[in-house]
């Protein structure tokens, strides 16, 4: 996997706009490293005793705030194999200034907030003095003493030294310090560190400019043997590690440096005058960041960007202040007060997205523990075990009362259909890798995903409560729920009080939504489960507080994200089963093959591959992301900025890169006829703004009509194509409209019809129920079926009468 | 040169990175000096407006870290130096249970910083529709969060509800297991405006009398608490919560998709928490000098329009340099608050929150400018676009705020029920599938919650029930358990999924309540009407088929229990 992937794709586009771009056209992406190596890469080996350590950085120069990938050979394996590092291991960090020849100083490197508990007591530090340890190389004891004990200061690019325990420029949550990384037995290991720029770490300033001065900056690698600076062995037992910080002379001496090159970091947009409102859905996030530094150069005005779910997001629409939205799906032309005008803005794909890291429990064969700590760079997902992940149908997603799954698998991991389509996990052990994070409200995201689990047949079976063929159920909680739908639910709630405890522990406490899928994506990234289980029974009054994350080498993560969240947070998306049988990755070839077989949506203009579909290489979880508004509503000067957005995004903003103004990797670039259209509708922004068409008497709609695809906006009686009422267009809550879904009877029972209540039941009470429904949306239709609606009705009650009378008589 | 080009190479964060040094772009401000990052942690009330916030100065090259891990939490790191500023409901040096929170020794101001109304979000069903129209007066509520009234037919719950048939189902109410700023607004304004109820219940659980505002809910048995405004609306969210209400800041009941209730006003008008509303309700807001509030104003506003239980949120902010907190931070923290609380309260109200009228926004610029380094000039009132401002000094927004209708007044009349007056029924004529039906003719902001808060199928209430859904809570998990006969008993003895299917639902859905809400029209579902049809035809000829013998076995062996239930039901008259 590599950029290739998001790339190859780009040639015709090129073309087309003229830009050029730097890279050459990958051919064949790199067969196992995540990060594969550019033209800048860099090895450098140890001296000393680290003489046969070779650090490898797969990019130095034309660096932005981003990952590079930091892979070592040759060293002498970490000791302990697993669990806390004792001796053998790597510290990295960023370092500013020095020489050309001689590396930074130790002054001028950030690190030392302890980010890592992982090591020796100040090995995380930049505390020099360490239970009587003495470095004989170390002459800076007294210069560096603050009250009783010494820290290395800490020199800002700007001139400031600070010292002591915490300063002002890099603290735990901001500092990209790698504190301790494992050399496995074969005395390899790797590490994705986020390099900073002077954005990022104002301490270091790198790629910023000042008095027309940048400063050098650096990657510097402290290999860490199994001497402490006074020359003791350490390791010898199982808590014997060595303790000083890596800042110490004798252990600073060991440093490998790589020197770094950024790009400058660019000017802002100024904060004045008024932002452009945009609004709507998070997948968009990343494009639409990278967007906004551009659209203010030249005098262009700021824009905002709310994220909002899809369904309130559409809502707006109506309202007489519209702004933009992004949504997946459009309104129904009646529903809003003039018509609505779409334009495709971005392709791109959900993800199942992992930060999984080698794990094992302690009968792991050697060979497999040895792996512990290793990322996990492929895995595959099929329709049912997303299924299963959104069901809370393994044990420990259904924590802390798993009753109602008691007989199924404990995680992902420890499910054979899992196990059987991903080997490499067949020996792992995690504590848990069986909550998927999602997020709350209504999305087309949401959606889509349920769409595909529901058009595989398997998936579907085991939703309505078949089993896999080892035996796993879904959480019956989840069987009654309707499906497709728009939301994630998470229906298996339960609380308990531990012995010891005061307070109750409840699943929301253990497994809480995201807030939007960038939050998510952020927190896998970081290990961070969101959970509050932690037990502070000090704490007044006490109390469950946040989870710290998972450390560096442990982390299960898993969640629902995109392609650009994936490919910022260096996450790891699933290969995803599609309709065709097919495992395929993420890549702008897959997204842009689904997207070749679009569908009509159900509104004028606006296509969305299905999932359901067999289309061959594509990739599932595809979809198109729609500017809408709506003109009739707009000032001129609105319109015109709004067009200037859509013609950016589809110009300039379609061409991969890291620049601002660029498309963030992960979106597959728009074809030229969707540039075409989104610039048509760009266009018609601006001569119809302010324009209210004249009212037109609206047909009352009779029934749900057949989807008719060629309606215009304006027209009515149209009903797109998924069925039902109003099908993919804004579809409210979905918590019960589906339940047609889940079949049968209870739609009888739903649609019957007023006159069937009243005779039924209390009159007054089914009088206030005429009353009070609004319309039904087929009136006519359902009186239609009254009688066949009864019959159904008594047949059913009688049979489960029957079934009633039969168990209770088993049960007596 | 084979260039594997990094798959990663999106930027991490983003951000603005212009090729060459001489490309300087036209938009270049005055004092051209790059920001350093600034982190904060805190309240989750104020969480979405703030978390919009900084991703949008991400563009003015500002990187501002926020965690949102609740006022309480924000305070203590703010006083422990860990954070450069924290958001919180409450200012310091309150005594809660008895324990007073100590101010930072760290000088420090308060800065207003978004307008909202906390919310009581719900989570009611009628038969199978949602109920979208509740109305709650003060009193009420608070004896729901005491324990007082604990079934959803209450007669005080009625007598707020004229419209609505009420289920017989328990008030499950949802708290904050964190130490929190909105629980701390709630229980001010219950010890403000219903202390007998309150002061009764604190003494119930052990706490002592008076017992004021709280950032910690006393929990008793029947309550449900969870962690995070995500939490208390995630849950009150699910399904299986019908029955459940909890009191959150109104974004998160938008985001969610669920309805808000109506809260009754001291001019006893029901009304809800839009941006319009609160606005209102702000007005009778006093400031103290350190500009933490005094809400009692609000919570009496005598105004029809007025949300009473609106306030605001704070940022408490350094106005010393010390510890980690210099003045390049200061000078960066006072650009990012210009920023919102002028610009960025354009947001609020797309997200439930409301935007801080001009004399707050005024304060604040007066606390903006008490941070070191702060870049003062450009703290500028006549370029501050907040959208409540206006050139005659009033609120914009209060001063358009819509009367609510007569419907929404205390009385017979409800809006969106069957008792509406006639304003509420005509809603549903939308074509089929948008939402549009539910907010009736209600001109209040209420479509915006409601409208998309339900979508659910047209029903006509269950006819066909074979018996009652009784839902009960599990007095060890605070879980609404679901007792329908039908469907544990079809799973055990057959295990067969279309019949248990077919039971289960109808039972869910078919129980003895009424439709008294307005539902949406037929909702866009995956599947149209003619596919339940469909597959319930199909149960029917099987039910006609087994049926018959079944039955008369069953009624040989013995009266099956269905009748001792479904006696009760109103729908038996169908079979």
């Amino acid at each position: 996997m590599s950029r290739g992937l998001w790339t190859s794709v780009l040639g015709s586009i090129l073309i087309v706009t003229g830009v050029g771009l730097s890279a050459p056209v990958v051919t064949a992406p790199p067969a196992q490293a995540v990060l594969g190596s550019t033209d800048s890469e860099v090895t450098k080996t140890g001296s000393g005793e680290f003489s046969s350590l070779k650090v490898t950085i797969n990019q130095t120069r034309n660096l932005v705030n981003q990952i590079v990938r930091i892979s070592w050979s040759g060293g002498k394996p970490t000791n302990p194999e697993f669990g806390n590092l004792n001796t053998n291991y790597v510290q990295i960090m960023q370092c500013w200034g020095g020489t050309a020849e001689e590396g930074p100083p130790r002054e001028q490197c950030q690190y030392g907030t302890q980010k890592s508990a992982t090591g020796g007591q100040n090995t995380a530090s930049r505390q020099m003095t360490t239970a009587g340890v003495i470095d004989p190389l170390e002459d800076k004891y007294e210069e560096y003493l603050e009250g009783t004990l010494s820290f290395v200061p800490f020199v800002s690019w700007d001139g400031k030294t600070v010292s002591g325990r915490r300063n002002e420029f890099f603290n735990i949550n901001t500092s990209n310090e790698s504190n301790h990384n494992r050399i496995r037995f074969d005395g390899s290991g790797e590490e994705y560190f986020e390099v900073q720029t002077g954005v990022e770490a104002p301490g270091l300033g790198c790629g910023q400019v000042r008095n027309d001065e940048s400063p050098l900056c650096w990657i510097v690698v402290i290999p860490r043997g199994d001497k402490e600076v006074d020359g003791t062995v350490k390791g010898q037992t199982f808590t014997d590690p060595v303790g000083t910080s890596p800042l110490l002379a004798s252990n600073w001496i060991n440093r490998i440096v790589f020197p770094l090159e950024f790009q400058p970091v660019g000017q802002a947009c100024a904060i004045s005058g008024t932002e452009t409102p945009l609004l709507g859905s998070d997948r968009v996030i990343e494009a639409v960041a990278r967007w906004q530094p551009a659209l203010c150069e030249d005098g262009g005005g700021n824009f905002s960007f709310t994220v909002l779910p899809d369904g309130q997001a559409r809502s707006l629409l109506s309202g007489d202040k519209p702004g933009m939205i992004f949504t997946g799906y459009g309104v129904e032309p009646e529903s809003v007060p003039s018509p609505v005008v779409y334009a495709p803005v971005a392709l791109s794909g959900l993800t199942i997205a992992f930060n999984v890291e080698s794990q094992t429990s302690t009968v792991a064969p050697v060979d497999v523990r040895r792996r512990d700590g290793q990322r996990i760079e492929s895995i595959r997902l099929n329709q049912r075990l997303v299924a299963k992940l959104l069901t809370q149908s393994y044990r420990y997603d259904a924590q802390p009362k798993p009753d109602r799954v008691a007989n199924n698998p404990w995680d992902l991991a420890s499910d054979p259909e899992f196990v059987k389509l991903n080997p490499q996990f067949a020996e792992l052990r995690f504590p848990a890798l069986g909550h998927m994070i999602t997020t709350i409200g209504q999305t087309d995201s949401a959606r889509l995903v349920w769409d595909w689990i529901w058009s595989d047949k398997e998936a579907q079976a085991w939703m309505r409560g078949k089993a896999d063929p080892w035996g796993m159920v879904i959480n019956p909680l989840y069987k009654r729920a309707s499906y497709p739908r728009s939301d994630y639910p998470r229906t298996d709630n339960a609380c308990v009080t531990f012995p010891d405890r005061i307070v109750e522990l409840c699943t929301f406490d253990l497994f809480p939504y995201a807030g939007d899928i960038a939050a998510a994506a952020r927190a896998a990234s970081r290990g961070d489960t969101l959970s509050s289980g932690n037990y502070d029974p000090v704490a007044i009054p006490p109390g469950y507080k946040r989870t710290p994350p998972q450390p560096p080498g442990k982390r299960a993560m898993v969640v629902i994200a995109d392609t650009p969240l994936s490919e910022r947070f260096a996450l790891v998306p699933a290969a995803l089963r599609n309709a065709a049988g097919e495992y395929i990755l993420p890549s702008a070839d897959s997204l842009r093959v689904a997207a070749g077989k679009a569908k009509q949506s159900g509104v004028d203009g606006m296509v969305q591959p299905d999932p359901g579909m067999v289309i061959k290489g594509a990739y599932p979880l595809t979809s198109f992301t729609y500017a809408a508004t709506r003109p009739g509503a707009l000032n001129d000067k609105q319109a015109e900025e709004y067009a200037r957005f859509i013609d950016f995004a589809v110009g300039a903003g379609q061409v991969i890169g890291d620049e601002i103004g660029k498309l963030p990797l992960g979106y597959a670039p728009l074809t030229e006829n969707e540039r075409k259209q989104a610039r048509s509708a760009a266009a018609s922004i601006v001569e119809t703004a302010g324009v209210i068409p004249d009212p037109t008497p609206e047909p009352e709609p009779t029934e749900p009509t057949t989807p008719d695809f060629g309606s215009g906006a304006g027209s009515s009686g149209s009903a797109p194509a998924f069925g039902g009422g109003g099908g993919y267009v804004d579809s409210g809550t979905g918590v019960e409209d589906g339940e047609a879904g889940e079949v049968d009877a209870a739609d009888g029972g739903d649609e019957a019809s007023p006159e069937e209540v009243q005779g039924a039941i209390d009159p007054v009470v089914a009088q206030a129920a005429i009353e009070t429904l609004p319309t039904p949306a087929a009136p006519v239709g359902s009186i239609r079926y009254v009688a066949v609606m009864l019959l159904i009705a008594g047949g059913l009650a009688l049979f489960i009468a029957a079934l009633l009378g039969r168990a209770m008589g088993r049960r007596t | 040169m084979i260039t594997h080009i990094r798959r990663y190479a999106a930027a991490v964060a983003a951000l603005a990175v212009l090729a060459p040094v001489g490309a300087v772009m036209s938009t270049v401000p005055a004092n051209a000096q790059s920001y350093v990052p600034v982190s904060g942690a805190g309240s989750t009330w104020s969480q979405n407006a703030v978390d919009q916030w900084r991703r949008n100065v991400n563009q003015y090259g500002m990187r501002i870290d926020y965690q949102g891990t609740g006022s309480s939490d924000g305070r203590n790191q703010f006083k422990n130096g860990t954070v450069d500023f924290a958001v919180s409901e409450i200012p310091y040096g309150l005594k809660d249970n008895n324990t007073v929170d100590l101010p930072p020794q760290r000088k420090f101001a308060y800065m207003p910083i978004v307008a909202g109304g906390t919310a009581f979000m719900y989570n009611l069903k009628i038969g199978p529709n949602r109920v979208t129209q509740l109305r709650l007066s003060g009193q009420t509520i608070a004896k729901m969060f005491t324990g007082v009234i604990t079934k959803w037919d209450d007669p005080a719950i009625k007598s707020d509800n004229p419209g609505l048939t009420l289920p017989a189902i328990r008030v499950v109410p949802v708290v904050r297991s964190d130490g929190s700023g909105t629980t701390a607004q709630f229980t001010a304004w219950l010890a403000a405006t219903q202390s007998g109820v309150w002061n009764d219940y604190c003494r119930k659980v052990g706490r002592s009398t008076p017992c004021g505002q709280t950032s910690n809910f006393p929990t008793v048995t029947g309550m449900v608490a969870q962690s995070g405004s995500l939490g208390v609306s995630g849950y009150t969210a699910q399904e299986q919560s019908v029955g459940a209400i909890t009191y959150v800041e109104y974004s998160y009941a938008k985001n969610a998709g669920f309805p808000v209730a109506k809260l009754l006003n001291a001019a006893n008008f029901y009304v809800e928490p839009t941006a319009e509303a609160v606005a209102v309700g702000l007005l009778g807001a006093k400031i103290n000098t350190d500009l933490s509030q005094n809400l009692s104003g609000v919570y009496a506003s005598k105004d029809k329009r007025a949300y009473p239980l609106s306030s605001y949120s704070y940022m408490v902010i350094p106005t010393e340099v010390s510890g980690a907190f210099n003045d390049d931070k200061g000078r960066t923290l006072g650009d990012f608050a210009y920023y919102f609380l002028c610009q960025g309260q354009q947001q609020a109200d797309a997200l439930g929150y409301s935007p801080l009228p001009l004399n707050l926004v005024k304060a604040g610029f007066d606390q903006i400018r008490r941070i070191p380094g702060v870049n003062a000039q450009s703290i500028n009132i006549s370029s501050c676009n907040n959208p409540t401002f206006s050139s005659d000094g009033t609120n914009t927004l209060a001063k358009s705020a819509p009367q609510p209708p007569a419907c929404d007044a205390k009385g017979p009349t409800q809006c969106g029920t069957q008792a509406s007056g006639g304003g509420g029924s005509s809603g549903g004529n939308a074509t089929g599938g948008t939402s549009g039906g539910t907010s009736g003719g209600s001109t209040t902001g209420g479509g915006t919650s409601g409208g998309s808060a339900s979508g659910g199928s047209a029903s006509g209430g269950g006819s066909t029930g074979g018996g009652v859904a009784e839902t009960i809570v599990d007095p060890e998990t605070g879980e609404i358990v679901t007792v329908d006969g039908g469907e544990v008993i079809i799973d055990e003895a057959t295990g067969e999924i279309i019949a248990a299917d077919g039971g289960e639902i109808v039972v869910e859905n078919g129980g003895g309540y009424v439709a008294g809400v307005p539902v949406a029209t037929q909702a866009s579902a995956g599947w149209g009407p003619y596919t339940g049809l469909l597959m319930a035809a199909l149960a029917v000829l099987l039910a006609l088929m087994f049926a018959p013998p079944i039955i008369a076995r069953s009624l040989a062996s013995r009266r099956p229990a269905v009748g001792s239930t479904g006696g009760e039901s109103s729908s038996g008259g169908v079979a």
